[in-house]
C-alpha cells in the first residue's frame, strides 16, 4: 500500500500560443452549437440548396440522363445568372437562420450567467472574444454559403469548359463577396444583439424583429415619401443590391450602390460600438 | 395580520388592480419599455419624413391623405408596431419573469392564478393601448398637420374624429387581441418566438387565404374595423365583410377565450428555472 | 392529515425522468424543524412541493389543511423565503415589500405601516429605498426573509435562509426563527451548515436521494441508528479508572481516553443498559465526575452515519 502526498502543482504541460487562445473560445461555443441534435439536423438541412445546385449543376450537363428522363440542357433555360442568383438567396436565407438560433448562446449565455468576467480574467482580450464568438458563425456559415457557392461556380466552370469560368468571373466574384459581406453584417449585428438583449429567446426576437420590422419601415418610408430613402435602413436590400450590382444585373430602389455598402458598413459599425459598450469584465449596478 | 382579511371579490379586484399597476409601472416607466417606445416612435418618424418630402401641390390639399394613413394603419402599424409591441410586452408577462427568475414572488403570494393572468394581461393592455393608441393618435396628427388649416379642419370633422376614433378603438382591440395570443405563447412555449413569428406569416398570408380560413387570423376582424378600406393587392381572396359588431365579439371572445386558457394554464405553472 | 400538522403523504415528485424526490411520507409537528441533506438531495424541491411552486407526481400534502393547490388559502398562513437569488427589476426593498402586502390586501397606509416595521425588523430600514440590484448578498438574503415574513405566517418555510449571512447576522436571524417557533409557528430551516442546524432545530427531516432517511428528535433519530454505538464523553478526574471498569460491561466496545485525561470517551451498542450501569459504576469507584454528555448526538454525527461517510449504519 501507498500513500501519496497530494499538492497542488503548476500545469507545466504544453500551452496554446498567445494568438490562437481566441479559438478555445470558438472550440467551445462550436462544441456547445452542436451539442443540440435539432441543430445539428437543421444545418444538414441548410447545406440542402448547394446539394441541389450541384446536383442541377452535374445534370444540365449529363445529356444522357437529361434524355433518359425526357429533358434537354436547356431545361431551366440555361444555368444563367437568374439561377445563381436564386441559388444565392437560398443559401444566404438559411445563413440568417443558423445565425439566429446559434448567436443568442454566444454572448448573451454569457452575460446572463456572469461568465464574461471569467473570460476576461484569462489571456484574452475583449477583440479575442469577440473574434472567437464570430470565428464560429464564420465557421458555421461558410460552407453553406460561400463555399457551396464557389464550388457551384467551380463545377459549372470546369463542366462547361470554353473560359466559361473567365467570362462569368462575375458570378464566382457575387458569391464570394457577397456571402462574406453577408457573414460579416449578420455575425456582427447578431452578435450585438446578444450582448444588449440578455435572454435568448428575447434576442432571437430582436433579430427576427430587426430584419422584418427595418424591411417594413423601409418599405413604408418609400412609400410616404415617394422616395428610395427607406433603403438606407433595409438591410436586406443592401446585401441584395450589392450582390446584383456585382452580378452585373439591375438592382432594385433608386439609390447609387455606394449608399447600400454604406448600410451595410454603417451597420458593422454600429454592431462594433454596441459590443465594445457591453462587453466589459465588470457590471455597472444602476 | 390586519387588513389582509378579506375575500372573494372584492380581494379579487383589489389584487387585479395591484398586479396591473405593477405591469403598467413595467411595461410603460421601465427600461423593458424601451423596445415598445422604439417601435411606437417608428410611424412618427414616417409621418414627420413624409411631411419633409411632401411636394407643395400635395401640401396644398390633403385629398390622398386618409387613404395613405389607412394603408400605413394596416400594413405598418397593426401588421408590424403593433404585432411586434404586443409581443414584445406581452411575452414578457410570465416567460420574462420566468426568464428572470421572478415569477415566484407571485406565486407565492395568496393570489389565485387566474387572478394573476388576468390582473397581469389588463396591465399589458393598458399599457400597450396607451403607448399605441397615442401612438396612432399622434401619427394621425403628424399626418394631416403638413396640410395646414386644409388638414386641421378634415382632421377635427365629425367624420375625421370618427375616423381617429375608429383606429384608435381598432389599435385597442388589436392589443387586447394580440396580447391574449402572446400571453398564450409565452406560457406554453419555451421560446415563444417561433410561434410569433409563424403567427406572423399567418397574418400576411390571410387576405390570400378563402373565407373559412380568414376567421382563423386577428388581422381579418381588425380590417373590417378600420374605417377606410384598403386594398390588399390584385392577388387577394376578398371575402365578405363582416358587420363591425361582429368583428368587436369576435375579438373580444378571441381574447376571453385565449386569457381563459392561459389562467387554466398558470394554474399548473411550475418554477422549474433551472430548465429553462 | 390534521389541520394542526403539515402532512407529506407518499409524495414522489420526477423531472421527466429524473428523481427530485421518492415516496416522502412526513408529519411535521409545530416548532423549528431542521431539513438536512446534501445538494441535489431533494431538499428544495420537498420545500417547493409544500409551497405549490411544484405538483407532486403522486401523493399529497396538506399545509395545516389546505391543499397547495390552493394559493389564496395557502399563502394567508405560509411564507417562504426561496434558495433564488433574484428579484423583480427595478425593485427597492420597500417597493418589494409594499407590493407582496398589497396582494395580501392591505390597502396603502397598512402596507406602508407594516412594510416599514419589517424592513426595521430584518434591519434594513436604511436600505429600503435603494434598489436590490445593489444590495450585498447578506441584505438580499434579509429582504427575501423580509417578504417571507411579512405576513405573520403560521408556516415559516426557509431555503438556505443563512447563506451570505455574516456571523452577527446569523445570530440574530437564528433568535428570529427561534422567536418565531417559540409562539408556536412551524418553521422548517434547510441548511448545510449542520452546526446551526444543531443549535436551532427542535428536531430534524434528513433527506437523501430524494427519500427521507430520518425525521425526529435528534435523540431519537440517533436511539434508531443500532448499528453505530452510542458515544458518551465522561469528564473525570480519573477517566482511567473509569476505562478500566467499563470494558467489563459486554456491551461497551470501545474506550478512550480524550483530551489530555481529562476525560474518556465510551461506545456502546446497548444505551438503555449503559447509563444505569454508569451511575452504580461512579458511585462505586469513587471518581469525582464533572459531566456525562452524549458524544453523538448531534445533526452532524447523525447525518455522518445516515448520509456521509459513515452512511451505512441504518
Amino acid at each position: 500500500m501507498a500513500v501519496y502526498e497530494r499538492i497542488w502543482r503548476r500545469y507545466d504541460g504544453n500551452l496554446l500560443p498567445l494568438k490562437w487562445r481566441a479559438a478555445v473560445v470558438t472550440k467551445y461555443a462550436l462544441a456547445e452549437a452542436f451539442s443540440s441534435r435539432i441543430f445539428a439536423a437543421f444545418y444538414v438541412l441548410c447545406l440542402l440548396p448547394t446539394a441541389i445546385g450541384v446536383f442541377l449543376v452535374y445534370l444540365s450537363h449529363n445529356v444522357g440522363l437529361l434524355q433518359k428522363v425526357g429533358l434537354t440542357t436547356e431545361f431551366m433555360g440555361g444555368l444563367t445568372a437568374v439561377f445563381f442568383q436564386f441559388l444565392f438567396l437560398w443559401q444566404a436565407l438559411p445563413a440568417f437562420f443558423v445565425a439566429v438560433i446559434v448567436s443568442p448562446s454566444l454572448i448573451a449565455a454569457d452575460l446572463s450567467n456572469n461568465a464574461l468576467s471569467l473570460y476576461l480574467s484569462r489571456p484574452i482580450t475583449r477583440r479575442d472574444y469577440v473574434l472567437g464568438k464570430m470565428a464560429v458563425l464564420a465557421i458555421l456559415l461558410s460552407p453553406i454559403t460561400w463555399m457551396g457557392g464557389l464550388l457551384i461556380f467551380l463545377l459549372q466552370a470546369y463542366l462547361e469548359g470554353n473560359n466559361w469560368g473567365i467570362e462569368n468571373w462575375r458570378i464566382g466574384m457575387a458569391y464570394l463577396v457577397g456571402h462574406v459581406a453577408w457573414i460579416v453584417v449578420i455575425s456582427l449585428l447578431t452578435l450585438a444583439i446578444s450582448a444588449w438583449v440578455r435572454f435568448k429567446p428575447a434576442a432571437r426576437g430582436a433579430l427576427f424583429g430587426i430584419i422584418f420590422i427595418l424591411a417594413g419601415f423601409a418599405e413604408a418610408i418609400n412609400a410616404v415619401t415617394r422616395t428610395s430613402a427607406g433603403d438606407l435602413i433595409h438591410l436586406t436590400r443592401a446585401i441584395a443590391n450589392v450582390v446584383l450590382s456585382i452580378f452585373g444585373g439591375p438592382t432594385e430602389g433608386d439609390l447609387p450602390i455606394a449608399f447600400n455598402w454604406f448600410t451595410l458598413i454603417a451597420t458593422c459599425a454600429l454592431s462594433i460600438w454596441m459590443l465594445h459598450r457591453k462587453l466589459r469584465a465588470h457590471e455597472v449596478v444602476e | 395580520m390586519t387588513g389582509g382579511n378579506s375575500h372573494g371579490w372584492p380581494l379579487w379586484r383589489r389584487q387585479i388592480t395591484v398586479l396591473a399597476v405593477q405591469e403598467i409601472g413595467r411595461s410603460v416607466f421601465s427600461r423593458r419599455a424601451l423596445p415598445v417606445y422604439l417601435l411606437a416612435a417608428m410611424p412618427i418618424a414616417l409621418a414627420l419624413l413624409r411631411s419633409i418630402f411632401m411636394s407643395e401641390s400635395e401640401r396644398a390639399h390633403p385629398t390622398h391623405t386618409t387613404t395613405e394613413f389607412a394603408q400605413v394603419f394596416h400594413f405598418f402599424l397593426l401588421r408590424f408596431i403593433v404585432f411586434f409591441s404586443a409581443a414584445v410586452l406581452f411575452v414578457k408577462l410570465f416567460r420574462g419573469e420566468i426568464l428572470e427568475r421572478s415569477l415566484h414572488y407571485h406565486l407565492l403570494a395568496p393570489v389565485r392564478r387566474e387572478v394573476l393572468a388576468v390582473g397581469k394581461y389588463l396591465g399589458g393592455v393598458v399599457a400597450s393601448a396607451s403607448i399605441l393608441g397615442a401612438t396612432v393618435v399622434v401619427t394621425i396628427v403628424l399626418f394631416y398637420l403638413p396640410h395646414g388649416r386644409a388638414g386641421l379642419s378634415a382632421l377635427t370633422s365629425a367624420s375625421g374624429l370618427a375616423e381617429v376614433a375608429a383606429y384608435v378603438a381598432t389599435t385597442v382591440l388589436a392589443c387586447a387581441a394580440y396580447g391574449s395570443l402572446f400571453l398564450l405563447a409565452g406560457l406554453f412555449f419555451k421560446n415563444p418566438m417561433v410561434p410569433a413569428v409563424l403567427f406572423l406569416g399567418w397574418e400576411v398570408l390571410t387576405p390570400f387565404l378563402p373565407g373559412f380560413l380568414k376567421v382563423l387570423s386577428v388581422v381579418h376582424y381588425l380590417g373590417s374595423l378600420e374605417p377606410v378600406p384598403i386594398s390588399q393587392g390584385p392577388f387577394a381572396l376578398l371575402a365578405q365583410p363582416i358587420p363591425e359588431w361582429l368583428a368587436v365579439a369576435a375579438l373580444v371572445a378571441i381574447s376571453g377565450g385565449l386569457l381563459a386558457i392561459g389562467a387554466w394554464k398558470t394554474r399548473g405553472l411550475e418554477v422549474t428555472y433551472s430548465a429553462e | 392529515m390534521t389541520a394542526g400538522t403539515i402532512s407529506v403523504s407518499n409524495v414522489s415528485k420526477f423531472y421527466g425522468e429524473v428523481l427530485g424526490v421518492n415516496r416522502v411520507t412526513v408529519d411535521i409537528q409545530p416548532g423549528l424543524t431542521g431539513l438536512v441533506g446534501p445538494n441535489g438531495s431533494g431538499k428544495s424541491t420537498l420545500m417547493h412541493l409544500l409551497c405549490g411552486l411544484l405538483r407532486p407526481t403522486r401523493g399529497s400534502i396538506s399545509v395545516l389543511g389546505v391543499s397547495p393547490d390552493q394559493p389564496e388559502e395557502l399563502f394567508r398562513t405560509v411564507g417562504y423565503c426561496t434558495q433564488y437569488d433574484s428579484f423583480p427589476n427595478g425593485s427597492t426593498g420597500s417597493s418589494f415589500l409594499n407590493h407582496t402586502l398589497a396582494l395580501h390586501g392591505l390597502d396603502r397606509a397598512q402596507a406602508d405601516r407594516r412594510t416599514r416595521e419589517i424592513l426595521d425588523r430584518v434591519g434594513l430600514t436604511e436600505a429600503g429605498n435603494r434598489r436590490i440590484a445593489g444590495y450585498s448578498k447578506g441584505m438580499r438574503q434579509r429582504i427575501k426573509l423580509a417578504q417571507a415574513i411579512c405576513h405573520d405566517p403560521q408556516v415559516l418555510i426557509l431555503d438556505e435562509p443563512l447563506n451570505g449571512l455574516d456571523p452577527m447576522g446569523r445570530a440574530e436571524m437564528i433568535d428570529l426563527f427561534k422567536e418565531l417557533a417559540r409562539g408556536g409557528r412551524h418553521v422548517i430551516v434547510s441548511s448545510h451548515i449542520l452546526h446551526e442546524v444543531d443549535l436551532i432545530s427542535d428536531g430534524v427531516i434528513m433527506i437523501h436521494g430524494g427519500s427521507v432517511v430520518a425525521e425526529g428528535s435528534i435523540r431519537a433519530v440517533r436511539g434508531e441508528i443500532t448499528a453505530q454505538p452510542l458515544q458518551i464523553l465522561v469528564r473525570c478526574d480519573q477517566p482511567h479508572a473509569i476505562a478500566a471498569r467499563a470494558f467489563a460491561m459486554p456491551h461497551v466496545v470501545e474506550a478512550r481516553i480524550v483530551d489530555g485525561a481529562t476525560g474518556v470517551l465510551l461506545r456502546t451498542t446497548n444505551a438503555a443498559a449503559f447509563f444505569p450501569e454508569l451511575g452504580r459504576l461512579i458511585l462505586s469507584s469513587g471518581v469525582e465526575v464533572e459531566t456525562v454528555t452524549p458524544a453523538d448526538e448531534s445533526v452532524h454525527a447523525v447525518y455522518d452515519y445516515l448520509i456521509g461517510e459513515g452512511g451505512g449504519g441504518r
